[in-house]
């Protein structure tokens, strides 16, 4: 059990889920940007996603947190575990409008390098779609490396690999 | 043809290399198209030939077309890339992997780094498939395209044998 803490960067501020921020994160599920999480999901669905996100703090120690800039919800990150997940997974996504600043990047780094520190995990995963080169893209400055043994649910996921530094 | 060559564009992917075809490439390509995973009508080495040249004229003609997909540092795996034969009514991005590279996304992150290439360099964009190739336009749908039932077929092709995804356009 473990309090989530709120994290700030330079342009962002992390911070603990809130119940209102459900009507946002429930319509981009609805989308087709939701497919690369095995979406599109209905409302129904979303919920048990947003509720998942949440208790990784009660039930791991680690779960996730909204992402704000300037005063704005711009996005997710954080980390998964659970029967679904072989080990803790760092993930992220943005609200379509805030892509491409580099956001996505900022504010996982944030929250890997709280991992590090408050955490004694050797490394975590990031399980990428074939198909979504921007996420590949952001694991790749993060300096994940690319995990071809890594055990992971779909097949057809590309693995990234973030090292504890040394 | 070493000329020919030098304008195909090079394209990394996390795993894969794009990269331009081979006289060398033949021998498992042409494997492919003589099996039965191609759903190549009678093919014959011949034909199969011509479908080689096919893919990779565009680079001639148009500026766009097929790459062998290759693993970083290994075997050729297969081809993705795009296809405007005069039969066709638009630019067409097809994907195909050799026995035993299937199951593990390359088509799918191959075929999204061409995709990605191709935005903005070409006007439309859809994939004849199959309708009962459920692996193929599971990769379709993963690369965000549409079913398009309005979409114009190929000439000499039916519904009942081509379903269009369209990644964009017209």
């Amino acid at each position: 059990m473990r309090a989530p803490p709120e994290i700030q960067t330079e342009r962002l501020v992390l911070r603990p889920m809130r119940a209102e921020d459900f009507p946002a994160y429930a319509a981009m599920m609805a989308t087709d940007r939701a497919r690369f999480m095995g979406g599109p999901f209905d409302e129904r669905a979303a919920w048990g996603l947003f509720c998942h996100d949440a208790a990784g703090w009660s039930l791991f120690g680690a779960g996730a947190l909204m992402i704000e800039a300037q005063g704005k919800i711009i996005g997710q990150t954080g980390f998964n575990s659970g029967p679904h997940f072989p080990e803790m997974e760092l993930g992220w996504f943005l609200y379509g409008p805030f892509e491409g600043h580099g956001y996505a990047t900022e504010a996982a780094a944030a929250m890997l390098s709280w991992a590090f520190e408050a955490r004694t995990e050797e490394s975590y995963v990031s399980y990428t779609d074939p198909a979504n080169t921007a996420s590949q893209a952001v694991a790749a400055r993060l300096g994940g490396i690319l995990d071809s043994e890594a055990p992971r649910q779909d097949p057809e996921d590309v693995v990234f690999r973030h090292r504890r530094p040394a | 043809m070493t000329g020919l060559t030098a304008d195909i564009p090079r394209l990394a992917t996390a795993r894969l290399l794009l990269r331009a075809p081979e006289r060398a490439d033949f021998d498992a390509y042409c494997a492919f198209m003589m099996s039965s995973r191609s759903h190549v009508a009678d093919p014959s080495p011949r034909l199969v030939w011509h479908l080689f040249a096919t893919e990779f004229v565009g680079w001639c003609l148009d500026g766009i077309g097929h790459w062998i997909i290759a693993l970083k540092d290994g075997p050729a795996v297969g081809v993705t890339g795009f296809s405007h034969p005069a039969y066709y009514p638009e630019p067409e991005m097809g994907w195909a992997l050799y026995d035993g590279f299937e199951g593990q996304g390359f088509a799918t992150e191959a075929a999204a780094a061409a995709r990605d290439w191709a935005q903005g360099r070409i006007s439309s964009l859809v994939s004849y498939t199959n309708p009962g190739n459920a692996r193929s336009i599971a990769v379709a749908k993963r690369l965000g395209a549409q079913a398009d039932l309005d979409a114009p077929l190929p000439q000499g092709a039916g519904a009942a044998t081509c379903a269009v995804y369209r990644h964009w356009g017209p």
